[in-house]
């Protein structure tokens, strides 16, 4: 525990340090290759695609703010921030003489009104787009340096959309996207950060080159490629051929090039994984089937502490620690809640401890709740991108509730089919979920834990909804933080959902990286190459 | 024969339309291309909006219909992942998929008929076993496992090839290899067998009685007689090759038409998938027309037949 402590403190120092350095003016004549699985979309405007096909373009662009790994943001564009006491308005200070990259002149505040408004048109895809619509009033220009966002109505969540953090808010140049068009400005993009694009094969890679003297970072490699590479072996017999510098390693494949004697970074945050136990969805449902061992009606105790029970022996029928140890070989950690990452999150309670493995306690709670002899239930074994361990794990869960009796059947499925019937609320399966990096635990559970929410990855209570709510209309933080403290206890007491394992990724590097700087939750997406280092 | 043609033409034609029909309905089977593309946050507006954007919100029949009016017209619809015409979007891969295959092929060749004829000729030996052998495990060996192995040895212990991608010459080596290997075996295989019934023949017995030189024998008299059913069997494992190079692509992370359908399909981008397979489709059937108009030529027989 100590020792994690001290990882994430020099992290964060190395993070405040490295962050406002500028020792570096001028590139090597290097190229660093990089691999990923996938490049998935590609798209490159806030409003075309996803956040993940945003991340390979985050040494393209810049951002107002950057978060930190814990709370609070370092200046970015802006270099300087004032919000109104009633959080209605966010004046933004631009830093001055920040260039477009090939001349498309300076980042102004027109590029940041540019960007948000672009977001919010009416075609966008953004996963920010419907919050900020709902929120945003207005963006006025004040002065080419100074622009000010007017919400509708309080909100202390603005800050948290406009950084770096994912999804990210990357600040586009309006000259270009207006002069070229969507299609041309997607396909070739830019940006003011401190790698331009400088060719691109849609879907095999891109190519950045880096720009001296960049006023946030100016990278140590003057070239950098981002290469798909969808196969595992060969991504590693490339690094170990010296053709490649910096690849993502499956956990299964970690020991393999250690054993070569690569150099692996590994990060915290990447995933974090949990039984979603069909949803617990509202007696009012079409889907809520009182046969199902573990739902029940809110309304009715009895029942719903029957149910409890069950879902208590199905969370302690599984080894968490062993699933750890074996599967993910030691490279992440246990936790007590879903949605609460381990380590500083808000509203995180050192009190839950992650709960025992006892499956002679499991059993006789199943007893006790009426199962003697188990029942039958089908374990849906998710393909979902960015996720690899989540079939591993939801086999692994399956087989530690066939030892209390439970008769599970397993039903192999990809996330796109999976998604529209989670919308619709018409599964009964349990499936292992694997949750991206979120700073704000409320912030995530606000989008999949309401029973308003399409995306569904918790459980529908109507107190939890009103909880939630609550919490996300408070505007003192201590307070907020408290209150999500108290979901969190909610989550807990009553085995909403069954809590795995928080996991890192993996990264292994060529001799010629010397040091990164990885930022929490980045998973096999590299990302802000600008801070990988070259070793002399 | 004019008539035997066109009447090739046309089956073909509605082998075409009966393939688009085919496709159109099975990548529909695997699910909502909106469910990939959105973010998982997204709205029912923004749903609505997109699904009415691609023409996802009509009717399966309106859909085929438009997008059969539209691929008459050479227009295929749009990549939903690269916002780029999927014609040109496909063709763009084409060539790395046809630089491949033809050097695969052109390998498989160069492997398999020399040692079909040798194996052939040295029936029963040890060579020939040896041959026989690892025609057989070229077979059945996975593409993967050869392209790994391969990998392994030249490009990661003796570093003399490049481990993926596309670049120079030396880049087409190793997947041209995998790819080619399986191809070859099969290839030595029947050129061995077809070689051994040519070599009982009594024109092969007058030739070698008459003191003709071995190699001649083998090579005008026993091997121009036994290429025929070769030569078919190469015809269809080359469009074989170009259709069926999805894993040497994957593995090798090649630019190709395999690798992109495979990216297609996960990403469930319709238009791309339509196009990839109508375009093989359209490759096998254009293959199996020039053969039977070949045959017809060859054969009168074929050709009057009603």
């Amino acid at each position: 525990m100590i020792s994690k402590k001290c990882v994430a403190l020099t992290l964060v120092l190395s993070f405040l340090v490295v962050w406002q350095s500028h020792a570096q003016t001028k590139p090597f004549e290097q190229e660093l290759v990089a691999l990923t699985a996938s490049l998935h979309g590609e798209n490159a405007l806030p409003h075309m695609g996803s956040y993940i096909d945003l991340n390979f373009w985050s040494s393209t662009y810049d951002y107002l703010l950057y978060a930190t790994p814990t709370e609070g943001f370092t200046p970015g564009l802006a270099e300087r921030w004032r919000v109104t006491d009633n959080q209605t308005r966010y004046t933004f200070y631009l830093r001055k003489g920040v260039q477009f990259h090939e001349g498309w002149g300076e980042v102004t505040a027109e590029d940041v009104k540019f960007t948000l408004d672009l977001i919010m048109r009416k075609d966008s895809i953004s996963s920010q787009a419907r919050f900020l619509r709902e929120i945003v009033d207005r963006v006025v220009v004040d002065n080419p340096y100074q622009v000010t966002v007017i919400l509708k109505r309080p909100d202390w969540q603005f800050l948290d959309i406009v950084n770096n953090d994912s999804p990210p808010v990357p600040i586009v140049c309006k000259k270009y996207v207006e002069k070229v068009g969507d299609k041309e400005a997607n396909l070739k993009p830019i940006g003011s950060g401190p790698y331009r694009v400088a060719k691109r094969m849609p879907g095999e890679f891109i190519r950045f080159e880096a720009v001296p003297n960049h006023w946030r970072r100016t990278p140590d490699f003057k070239w950098a490629t981002i290469r798909a590479v969808p196969e595992a072996s060969t991504r590693i017999a490339m690094l170990r051929a010296g053709q490649a510098d910096l690849i993502p390693v499956p956990t299964d494949k970690v020991p393999e090039v250690e054993k070569a004697g690569y150099r692996t970074f590994s990060n915290s945050g990447a995933r974090l994984y949990w039984v979603i136990l069909g949803s617990l969805p509202l007696p009012t449902r079409d889907v809520f089937d009182p046969k199902v061992p573990w739902w029940a009606d809110y309304r009715n105790t009895n029942e719903w502490e029957r149910a409890k029970k069950v879902r208590k022996a199905m969370t302690l029928a599984i080894n968490r620690k062993e699933i750890l140890d074996t599967i993910l070989l030691g490279r992440g950690s246990l936790y007590g809640v879903s949605h609460f990452w381990p380590g500083n999150t808000p509203g995180n309670d050192p009190k839950w401890e992650t709960n025992p493995y006892d499956p002679k306690e499991a059993k006789r709670l199943l007893a006790e709740a009426g199962y003697p002899n188990g029942f039958e239930l089908t374990m849906i074994l998710l393909k979902h991108d960015g996720r690899p361990e989540a079939p591993h794990l939801g086999e692994a869960v399956a087989m530690y509730w066939e030892k209390i009796g439970l008769r599970v059947k397993r039903l192999p499925m990809d996330f796109a089919t999976l998604r529209p019937q989670m919308y619709a609320r018409k599964l009964k399966e349990c499936w292992v979920f694997g949750q991206q990096w979120e700073k704000e635990p409320i912030v995530a559970m606000s989008i999949d834990s309401m029973s308003t929410s399409q995306y569904f990855t918790g459980a529908e209570h109507p107190g939890l909804d009103k909880m939630i709510t609550d919490t996300l209309a408070e505007m003192d933080s201590k307070k907020r933080h408290e209150m999500t403290r108290q979901i969190g206890q909610f989550f807990y007491e009553n085995y909403l959902t069954i809590p795995l394992v928080e996991k890192g990724s993996v990264w292994a590097t060529s001799s010629r990286v010397a040091d990164w700087m990885m930022i929490p939750g980045m998973n096999s997406d590299v990302q802000l190459l600008e801070y990988i280092t070259y070793k002399r | 024969m004019q008539r035997y043609i066109l009447g090739r033409v046309v089956q073909a034609v509605i082998t075409i339309w009966f393939v688009s029909v085919i496709v159109f309905a099975l990548a529909r089977l695997t699910g909502n291309p909106l469910d990939v593309i959105l973010p998982v946050e997204a709205t029912k507006e923004q749903y609505e909006a997109m699904a009415a954007k691609l023409g996802l919100d009509k009717p399966l029949p309106v859909q085929y219909g438009i997008f059969f009016m539209n691929a008459v017209q050479g227009d295929l619809g749009e990549s939903l992942r690269f916002h780029r015409p999927a014609l040109e979007v496909v063709l763009g891969r084409l060539p790395a998929t046809l630089e491949l295959g033809v050097l695969a092929f052109l390998v498989s060749l160069a492997i398999a008929i020399p040692v079909g004829v040798y194996a052939a000729r040295h029936r029963g030996t040890s060579l020939d076993g040896v041959a026989r052998g690892v025609a057989i495990l070229g077979q059945s060996v996975p593409h993967f496992w050869t392209g790994i192995i391969l990998i392994l040895i030249f490009a990661v212990w003796l570093r003399l090839l490049p481990a993926s991608g596309k670049g120079g010459i030396q880049h087409f080596i190793l997947p041209a290899v995998t790819l080619g290997s399986v191809m070859a075996a099969g290839i030595m295989r029947l050129t061995r067998s077809a070689m051994l019934d040519v070599l009982g023949s009594e024109y092969i017995k007058l030739a070698r009685a008459k003191g003709v030189r071995e190699s001649i024998v083998l090579w005008k008299h026993a091997f121009k007689n036994a290429a025929l059913p070769v030569l078919t069997f190469s015809a269809v494992m080359f469009v074989r090759i170009l259709t069926g190079s999805i894993v040497t692509e994957t593995v090798f992370a090649w630019p190709g038409i395999g690798r992109l359908v495979v990216e297609a399909v996960s990403y469930r981008d319709f238009p791309v998938i339509q196009t990839v397979v109508m375009l093989m489709s359209a490759m096998y059937i254009a293959g199996n027309l020039t053969t039977d108009i070949l045959y017809a030529y060859v054969n009168p027989k074929i050709r009057y037949r009603k």
